[in-house]
């Protein structure tokens, strides 16, 4: 068999390429026995099947519903470019800009953390380490995506923050208890499985025999890894790492507790700033009543931030298309 | 030796190549400096996780003791526990499980083994790919929005208070299930996918039917790794925070839900009290009760907003030695029609209303009593009595319940300020880790053994 080493972290398997072809095998013509229950239970798990999406329509559906009464109030173009998110003052403004500039701030810091570091690891994993070493590391290295995010905070906040504090008292700088810069390195060190497992994924899979060609033309590992088996992997490291993008934009709990959750337009990381998914999270706890414009609100957010990632899955597929090698 | 002629009439020379030697050394010292930087970078990737565990167990390793897991919550950081976390966690995980395992495996097996390759499976394995990359905040959304909301829209009676599915276990079970299927699914597809064309194919041979073939061959062969696919999912749901804290887990829950067929022991023992809410906004309500706690020190109301309707229910687990009276405090607005509230609420036997310094609205009620305050649509409340209990729970009625969950409890202890309540925090993000890297360690386990056993 020549699947892909199986990996249950992996939510992008089913993407690596179409399935075996299970379907195409049938029972033989002559011996059907069809059974009167083997109908039944196809409708049954087709129904299963569909429930995807039943899921994706029905978030679709919901953001839609629920934030159009908001756009009603709020006009399009306020709510993308005005500066002031201030949905507690007298004089409300909705403009998601500073929710952004939160969300892009924190996300460029992970991913300044998690893209070279996992690329790194994962050329290492699959073309260094030795292989039993390897299966044995991978997935104590997928711990780090498995940590519930909320206590992620408590450690950005607990123990990075006050950390970059003093290196930056020492310097003679100051940082407040609440800053992008803890969230963002924190959250890169969470997605940091999300690339190097899936890369690593993808690089496995890289035939033999092109390393082979390279090492007979006299190059070295690091040579073979970069300049032939990365590019041939590109399509799955482009996925990998869109995947980790997603992660990044719509985590929550890190952001929540460690970044602040005062709404400000910057995109300087020794600020605090609220993201998009805090200011959910802020409005959700303080529980909103059905119908205000408050609670609107966080449909909007959401709308904004599911079009971002589907945006990006988008790109994602474009570059799986673009770069796909077939060997 | 003649030059050969080159540019600007200078003889051509070859320029010297660099001895193999030292073309070796420099090749070999790449590959050396890149062996070291991977270790590098993994070490300091683990040590992450390690100085994480580490910070924990220094914060909080103390606190965890017997009191720690079998008491609730309290405003007093030292006598809460987390019962009601850990708990309702293991409800909300059994609703998940119920429904996002045997739907994720249906839906797996169907794509892997009987889909054929057109429009209409292409857009269902794309839509579950894409499910993967979706923000949980979103699933959390689109639950408030849908089970909460809609489903009361659509399918809620006006007079019922049971409407939606509400902020309950069953809300933040199916929640979670939402969010992990598509784990399910993948994993099921890659175990199905791992087991040789062959093995189908003697199957049919024999002429089995194209379940049977699933149901007596590739579902046994497949069940190692689907098995993994469901451990490493319910560790993901169980440390999910944020689609619950837009569905409306609560932050104080001093009860744990019904078990089946429990007695309702209104009478004597336990107090259970329906309290609706006058005009305050309900976000206010249920903010004040949660950070405050209690209203008495001895009553420890836990307090949902019941959807739809302003009912607030209030269940409380009192001593039982004491039967003193139980006080619930309302905030009201000086323009709210209270007189219709107070003369029900005097009308109900064992009501009392009353009124504080403060023109805090407080309805007394003796133990036992049960009653509820229900606002109609016109703005007017009022108080009725309820038959006294008796019978028993159904065996189902945890579904609707209340409930935290240990993230939601660890959140909540964290954004306090007083520091007191991080050591909590820390301790209940301890038994957290216990919880998600044993489960890890546990998928581990059963790939490596799977792996070891299965050679096709």
């Amino acid at each position: 068999m020549t699947t892909a080493p199986s990996s249950s972290f992996d939510p992008l398997a089913e993407r690596r390429g179409g399935g075996v072809g299970a379907a195409n095998l049938k029972p033989l013509p002559a011996f059907r026995t069809s059974r009167p229950g083997d109908k039944v239970v196809e409708a049954l798990l087709l129904m299963a099947a569909v429930a995807g999406v039943f899921i994706t329509t029905g978030i679709v559906y919901i953001l839609l519903t629920e934030s159009w009464p908001f756009f009603e109030k709020v006009s399009l173009g306020e709510f993308l470019t005005s500066t002031r998110w201030t949905p507690q003052f007298d004089d409300a403004h909705y403009g998601i800009l500073p929710l952004v500039a939160g969300t892009v701030t924190t996300t460029i810091i992970a991913l300044s953390v998690a893209l070279p570091v996992g690329l790194v690891l994962s050329l290492w994993l699959s073309e260094f380490a030795p292989p039993k070493f390897r299966e044995f590391i991978k997935p104590v290295l997928e711990l780090l995506a498995a940590v519930p995010t909320v206590v992620y905070g408590y450690f950005a906040v607990q123990f990075v923050s006050p950390l970059l504090q003093q290196g930056f008292r020492a310097v003679g700088s100051d940082l407040s208890t609440f800053n992008m810069l803890s969230a963002g390195l924190v959250m890169g060190v969470m997605i940091i499985p999300y690339i190097s497992s899936l890369s690593e994924d993808a690089m496995r899979s890289v035939p033999m025999i092109l390393r082979e060609g390279s090492y007979g033309m006299g190059a070295n590992r690091v040579q073979t890894g970069v300049k032939v088996v990365l590019p041939a992997a590109l399509s799955g490291i482009a996925a990998a790492s869109i995947l980790a993008v997603s992660r990044a934009v719509g985590e929550t709990m890190i952001v929540a507790i460690a970044a602040g959750q005062q709404p400000t337009f910057t995109f300087n990381p020794k600020e605090q700033a609220a993201t998009i998914t805090a200011y959910i999270v802020q409005v959700t706890m303080g529980d909103q009543p059905h119908g205000t414009t408050g609670y609107q609100s966080i449909f909007a957010a959401g709308l904004a931030l599911f079009t971002m990632t589907l945006g990006f899955n988008l790109v994602g597929i474009y570059l799986r298309r673009r770069f796909r090698e077939a060997y | 030796m003649s030059a050969i002629p080159g540019e600007n009439g200078r003889p051509w020379t070859a320029l010297p190549a660099p001895p193999l030697e030292r073309v070796l050394r420099r090749s070999q010292f790449s590959d050396k400096f890149f062996t070291i930087l991977g270790w590098v970078l993994m070490s300091l990737a683990l040590l992450v996780l390690g100085l994480l565990v580490v910070n924990l167990a220094k914060d909080g390793l103390a606190r965890i003791n017997w009191q720690f897991l079998t008491s609730f919550p309290s405003r007093k950081p030292a006598e809460a526990g987390i019962k009601s976390a850990w708990v309702g966690s293991l409800l909300v995980m059994l609703v998940t499980a119920a429904t996002a395992i045997p739907v994720g495996i249906a839906a797996g097996i169907y794509l892997e083994e009987y889909a054929r390759k057109n429009w209409f499976t292409t857009i269902i394995e794309v839509n579950i790919s894409n499910l993967a990359s979706v923000p949980s905040i979103i699933y959390g959304l689109m639950a408030l929005g849908l089970f909460i909301y809609k489903f009361e829209d659509w399918f809620g009676a006006k007079d019922d208070d049971v409407t939606g599915l509400g902020h309950s276990i069953i809300t933040a079970g199916l929640t979670l299930a939402l969010l992990v299927l598509p784990i399910v699914i993948v994993a099921t597809r890659e175990a199905l996918r791992a087991i040789p064309q062959a093995i189908r194919e003697a199957a049919y041979a024999l002429g089995a039917s194209r379940w049977q073939v699933i149901r007596h061959h590739l579902l046994p062969y497949s069940m190692g790794g689907i098995s993994t696919g469901v451990i490493i999912s319910l560790s993901r749901a169980i440390g999910e925070t944020a689609p619950l804290v837009t569905v409306g887990a609560l932050a104080y829950v001093a009860l744990v839900p019904p078990y089946p067929f429990q007695a309702k022991s209104w009478n004597g023992d336990e107090d259970v009290v329906l309290v609706g809410s006058v005009t305050t906004p309900l976000s206010q309500i249920k903010t004040q009760k949660a950070v405050d706690d209690s209203p008495s020190p001895e009553a420890a109301p836990a307090l949902a907003v019941a959807p739809g309707t302003l009912s607030l229910l209030i269940r409380h687990e009192e001593d039982r030695s004491k039967s003193r009276p139980v006080e619930v405090d309302i905030p009201v607005r000086p323009d709210e029609p209270l007189g219709t509230l107070i003369a029900s609420v005097e009308n109900v036997e064992g009501l009392r209303a009353e009124f504080d310094e403060y023109s805090t609205f407080h309805i007394v009620a003796e133990p036992g009593v049960r009653w509820r305050v229900k606002k109609d649509t016109s703005g007017l409340v009022a108080a009725t009595g309820l038959p006294a209990g008796g019978g028993v729970f159904g065996p189902l009625e945890w579904v609707h319940s209340p409930y935290t969950v240990l993230p939601i409890q660890m959140f909540n202890w964290v954004s306090r300020p007083d520091p007191a309540f991080l050591n909590n925090a820390a301790a209940a993000g301890l038994v957290l880790m216990f919880a998600t890297l044993g489960m890890n360690a546990g998928a581990i386990v059963v790939r490596a053994r799977m792996r070891r056993r299965i050679k096709w």
